[in-house]
């Protein structure tokens, strides 16, 4: 249900750039989510057509990337992508904050954001 | 010499954004975090599914620690007051945060909850989150510590299927423990999974109903 609040945002921030820019529609968002993020694309995408209905941005295509995560650790350098624990008798992988190298708790460098990168515009005649 | 190049009109732009949509949270986060501070005031979000027990570990830790702290409650629910009453039997000030349909507290709502509080003669402040494992991780409220409480009723699973508030939290409590045997969990293996999920957890058992274990939860976030 957060994507809700989330969608709600990136329809504020894209509805003022195309107000600032005098759009006439937006043909296309380019957004970028981190694995570590808990936004489901799909529920966003959901929310934003909803949202969106009847303004400039009604006809914009989301264009999802993700973004992988990546992590430092403190105590033996290690930086590089997270661990994956695998439970192969659940079908089941998880990211886990122990380092693949040498398992202290490690620290997110990236993964965690869910941004809007971009957005194509058409402008007035 | 400075060259301009114009679009034709009813041409495709491309603007670029490179807005966090998570940000504006983060920031109300952080704004929150520095009136705690400056007020002296040591802030825990409490976590978890609803039925976890998080309102009956609360409840115990006031019960302990009310003289030597002065506590106040925040208590994040979908529509009822429940919990808020609850609490409000222990004489100490409670505001409640009705969030609607929102499945999580954030930043915000703890802004305008702090405002209800007399901060110059508050201590310490629980945050009772919304009942649920996955979209608080997502929205820090600006506390110190998140403690996530998870339950034995919740199935041997309740770890490895939620990850990543466990990665968020810096103290877990496995609560109900007296249930393990007739539910059939292994307690050590949720121990065991939460650490692989994050190393630097400290997990306490308790058993809120008794008090069992309740010490150790003060002890673990440093009380």
């Amino acid at each position: 249900m957060h994507e809700f609040s989330v969608a709600k945002r990136l329809f504020d921030v894209a509805l003022r750039a195309a107000l600032e820019n005098h759009a006439e529609r937006v043909s296309e968002i380019r957004l970028v989510i981190g694995r570590l993020s808990l936004v489901n694309p799909d529920q966003l995408a959901f929310w934003f057509r909803e949202l969106s209905k009847g303004t400039v941005l009604e006809e914009a295509k989301l264009d999802i990337e993700f973004e992988e995560a990546e992590v430092a650790c403190p105590s033996c350098g290690y930086r590089g992508p997270i661990g994956l624990e695998d439970r192969p008798e659940y079908h089941l992988v998880f990211p886990t904050l122990r380092c693949p190298s040498c398992g202290s708790k490690v620290k997110v460098l990236r993964g965690r954001d869910c941004l809007i990168k971009s957005m194509k515009v058409l402008r007035k005649k | 010499m400075r060259e301009v190049v114009t679009a034709e009109e009813g041409e495709v732009f491309d603007i670029e954004l490179e807005e966090s949509l998570l940000e504006a949270n983060r920031r109300l986060a952080e704004q929150n975090r520095a009136l705690l501070d400056q007020h002296g005031i040591r802030a825990i979000d409490v976590m978890g599914s609803v039925g976890s027990g998080k309102t009956s570990l609360i409840s115990c830790l006031v019960e302990r620690l009310k003289d030597q702290y002065r506590i106040a409650y925040i208590a994040g629910d979908l529509t009822t007051t429940i919990d808020a009453d609850l609490i409000a039997r222990h004489g100490i000030p409670v505001v409640q945060v009705n969030t609607g349909k929102e499945c999580h507290l954030d930043a915000n709502l703890v802004a305008k909850a702090l405002k209800r509080l007399d901060l110059a003669s508050t201590d310490l402040i629980f945050i009772e989150n919304v009942g649920n494992l996955i979209c608080p991780a997502e929205f820090p409220l600006g506390s110190h510590d998140r403690l996530v409480v998870v339950s034995i009723t919740e199935g041997p699973y309740v770890v490895m299927k939620h990850p990543y508030i466990f990665m968020e939290a810096q103290v877990a409590v496995i609560n109900k423990v007296d249930l393990a045997e007739v539910m059939g969990v292994d307690v050590g293996k949720l121990e065991a999974d939460i650490r692989a999920v994050n190393p630097s957890l400290r997990t306490v058992r308790t058993c809120c109903r008794t008090g069992e274990g309740v010490e150790d939860v003060i002890e673990a976030l440093g009380l």
